[in-house]
């Protein structure tokens, strides 16, 4: 167990400290590379940094706020946020991530008969929601590239489908240009909220939710994502603090590296083609899923579930830390590898346009 | 004179059908196998061209300009055939083959993947899986055919005027059809494509004349030709190289004059309403001369609202809506311009674009200007890819629509521009940021630098303080608590995600 410095928040030495940092600048890249995401790597690196589950959830939904209303703010400009889909879907989260943080506070008290093994209810239950949501999330996402082709768009069978049924009341959005029942809307905010609260990843359920069941625009499915994110953050972080869940110093040293790593991942967008994008993202998410399910095992020996030699818990966690970090790593480096190329071509015409200005003058 | 160009992918129904059409017309059927039979025998190495397209791996230098004197060779055929009768063309992509004539009739033929696959199977005898892998194998071929010698994606609509489906109405009914259809005035030939296909003709040819000698064939050119006036630019890296160019083609048959420059870059400027006093007129005309290129401006006319009868139709009549030049500066790639051609139009509704060409001639900066539709996948279809852009800024556009349609249709706008050419595009602001690096933006770096070093080591000297805080007990001290982090974070993240972006910057990681 790490050292506390005070009731669950643990010691930042300058080693723990820079591991935030880089937790955050991998997360950032792959964030703004993936488009949605980042906190399916953020949230179980700091536990295996020794951040209990929960405050893990907590600050990096407060650090997820901050970041949506960066990314809301750019997508406003661009006129991809319908605000009014927005607040539709922000009622319904709200429940949600109520009913998320409620289920995250319970567990997190729950303790074996000895008293011991306290959060790791909760890490059990944060764990197993993360990986059954995005191994489907990947796994969709690895049949999407190996089916698609160039000229095909987002599917809209769904869409149609629900057109069809037509489900009383149904709500027009001018902006996305799209018509929904309310009574979608309403599954789809509870869905995304319940999953924002839970494992800080709503955007994996609400941008798809909204290109695929909504029929909404894909640009216009991320802005509005954002628009929805910042309020939920903000409400998810609200709710975190009051329960004495945040650890505003990891938010702040996660920006740190996040924010350039934003920056770089989405300059990474523009010079890597679209199918090795979605590729290396859905082996990313696979490998966290992977490096999580091998941590469950030391939650369920805490509370009792199983028995074995509590060395493993130790070999078991270094397992799963060394898969996340060799997924994020990995999958950092061939973005990183791809942007320094085009930066390195970029400079390159840089110098023939001075050297002909030379020849001009 | 009249050229019909059929986009026939690899169907054998489509090729049946140009051929069937050209003998319903009486014209010269001319295919793509036809063209590159001729192009071996005049030495040129389609076959290197194709097994680099088919291994999928990108053209080396050496290829590249076999592509170039491919395309040129392909272009002179073409336009010779057509000054001399009228052609039917068909191929892979038969559209791409010749573009900037207003008068050809583009078309594409459609067939049902499952007839097609029942085609293959009777044609090389194969069982039904492999004659399905073949045909895919075949069509991913062609989509990288088409992105490696034309740049562009395989459009399955875009870019052309018809799109015929032969399993609903078979090769007779459509070629009947079509043979009405061609005798529309917008594909009859005038004297201004006869112009048009002259000047195309001459540009091939000078182009071929640099791939053929040994002076010049190391280096990539662009050629344009017009009334025996022939401009040839270069890129920079062939500098050495280019200036030989003149003493290569002035005495061609045809070439009157040869004007030889360096493609440093063009900016294309794109807006509604061009003002040569705003904002961005000074930012487009700051990077101009700091890259030392020439500006080309294309104004977009508001679209009609409401579709015509011609529009509503399934048939998709595009001929015409290319950009209509205005002005003309004499050297156009980025060279820096004196002269400029009196306007083709004197159109009242063209006065500010009248205005800020004439202030940017008297700059020496000026390209050229033209006015087209706005729509956005006409005027990504009629931006010439060709030419060396280093930047296109759109500005503002679509003023009549609503804010949010306005700004996505812009995104839209660039989103395409951005794919089909390679070169940045930014809106005005994002240019207005590019250019601005002066001392104002390195203080307010070291600014933003210092206060957030402030911040990290207020909250890293006081954390058991800061952590307390957030540890509430009571009610009230719950709620100022998630007070403070509601304004603290957003407002951290606004004064360091700045500082990020300008550091960035000043970096060129944009």
């Amino acid at each position: 167990m790490p050292e506390l410095i005070l009731k669950d928040f643990i010691v930042l030495d300058l080693a723990t400290a820079l591991q935030v940092v880089l937790l955050g600048f991998i997360g950032g890249v792959l964030s703004g590379f993936i488009g949605s995401g980042g906190a399916f790597f953020m949230t179980p690196g700091m536990m295996n940094l020794g951040v209990p589950g929960v405050i893990a959830v907590g600050s990096n939904i407060t650090h997820k706020f901050g970041k949506a209303l960066m990314g809301s703010r750019k997508h406003g400009e661009l006129g991809n946020v319908d605000k009014k889909l927005g607040i539709y879907l922000l009622a319904t989260s709200f429940i949600g991530i109520r009913i998320a943080v409620w289920i995250n506070t319970k567990l997190f008290g729950v303790a074996d008969a000895h008293g011991t093994g306290k959060g790791a209810a909760a890490d059990l239950y944060i764990s197993l929601v993360f990986v059954c949501i995005l191994s489907v999330v990947a796994i969709s996402m690895l049949r999407d590239v190996l089916k698609t082709s160039d000229d095909d768009g987002p599917s809209r069978k769904i869409t149609e489908f629900l057109a069809r049924m037509r489900l009383s009341p149904i709500i027009e959005f001018p902006v996305a240009d799209v018509k929904v029942s309310l009574w979608v809307l309403s599954a789809v905010g509870l869905a995304t909220g319940y999953l924002a609260g839970t494992i800080g990843v709503g955007g994996f359920i609400g941008v798809p939710a909204m290109i695929y069941v909504f029929g909404v625009p894909t640009a216009v499915a991320t802005g509005t994502e954002l628009f929805l994110a910042m309020f939920m953050g903000a409400f998810g972080a609200a709710n975190y603090v009051l329960e004495g869940f945040v650890d505003i110093r990891l938010t702040m040293l996660l920006y740190l590296g996040s924010l350039v790593g934003i920056y770089i991942g989405v300059y990474g967008t523009k010079v890597v083609k679209e199918a090795v994008i979605r590729l290396v993202t859905s082996v990313i998410i696979l490998l966290c899923v992977l490096s999580r399910a091998i941590a469950m095992p030391v939650y369920l020996r805490q509370l009792g579930f199983v028995h074995f030699d509590e060395v493993w818990d130790v070999r078991l966690n270094a397992v799963s830390k060394g898969m996340l970090f060799l997924a994020g790593v990995s999958g950092v480096l061939v973005i990183i590898f791809n942007v320094v190329k085009a930066f390195r071509r970029q400079a390159a015409i840089r110098r023939h346009l001075a050297q002909t200005a030379g020849v001009m003058d | 004179m009249q050229l019909v160009c059929v986009a026939r992918g690899n169907q054998e129904r489509g090729r049946q059908f140009a051929q069937n059409l050209a003998n319903k017309l009486a014209f010269d059927c001319l295919s793509r196998e036809d063209l590159a039979e001729l192009a071996i025998s005049e030495g040129i190495a389609v076959g290197k061209l194709e097994t680099a397209v088919v291994k999928k791996r990108e053209l080396s230098e050496r290829e590249v300009l076999e592509k170039e004197h491919y395309l040129a060779f392909a272009t002179r055929v073409l336009c010779e055939r057509a000054l001399e009768g009228d052609v039917v063309y068909h191929g892979r992509a038969g559209h791409l083959v010749v573009t900037g004539l207003p008068h050809v009739l583009r078309i594409r033929t459609k067939i049902d993947p499952e007839i097609q696959i029942d085609d293959v199977m009777r044609r090389l005898s194969l069982e039904r899986a492999k004659a399905k892998e073949y045909v895919e194998r075949v069509d991913e071929d062609i989509s990288r055919w088409l992105r490696t010698m034309y740049g562009i994606g395989r459009d399955p609509v875009n870019g052309y005027d018809l799109i015929v489906n032969l399993d609903r109405v078979g090769i007779e009914g459509a070629t009947t059809a079509l043979c009405g259809y061609v005798q529309l005035p917008t594909f009859q030939a005038t004297p201004a494509t006869t112009k048009a296909l002259e000047n195309l003709i001459l540009a091939a040819r000078v182009r071929i004349a640099l791939a053929r000698d040994e002076r010049t064939w190391t280096a990539q050119f662009t050629v344009r030709a017009n009334a025996g006036n022939v401009t040839v630019s270069y890129l920079p890296r062939d500098a050495a190289v280019g200036v030989r160019a003149p003493d290569v083609v002035s005495a061609l048959d045809g070439v009157s004059t040869v004007t030889s420059a360096i493609a440093a870059s063009n900016i294309l400027w794109i807006q509604e309403r061009f003002e040569a006093a705003g904002p961005t007129f000074e930012a487009v005309v700051k990077a101009a001369t700091h890259w030392q290129a020439a500006i080309e401006l294309m104004k977009l006319t508001p679209e009609p609202t409401t579709p015509s009868s011609q529009e509503e139709s399934t048939a998709e009549v595009a001929a015409g809506d290319g950009p209509v030049p205005l002005y003309t500066a004499r050297k156009v790639d980025g060279g820096i311009e004196d002269d400029v051609e009196p306007p083709a139009t004197t159109a009242g509704d063209d006065a500010d674009l009248h205005e800020v060409f004439g202030e940017l001639n008297a700059r020496g900066i000026a390209g050229s200007a033209s006015r087209m539709a706005a729509d956005v996948t006409r005027v990504g279809t009629a931006i010439d890819r060709s030419i060396p852009y280093s930047l296109v800024v759109v500005g503002d556009v679509f003023l009549d629509r609503g804010h949010a349609t306005r700004l996505r249709k812009t995104r839209e706008l660039a989103g395409r521009l951005g794919d089909l050419i390679r070169a940045p595009v930014v809106n005005a602001e994002d240019l207005g940021h590019m250019v601005d690096t002066g001392w104002s933006y390195y203080a307010k770096t070291a600014a933003l630098a210092a206060v957030v070093v402030a911040i990290f080591l207020l909250v890293f000297t006081h954390q058991k303080a800061v952590l307390e805080f957030l540890l509430p007990s009571t009610i009230l001290q719950k709620v100022a608590a998630a007070a403070a982090v509601l304004v603290f974070v957003p407002l951290f993240a606004v004064i360091y995600g700045t500082l990020t972006k300008m550091i960035l910057r000043l970096i060129h990681v944009e």
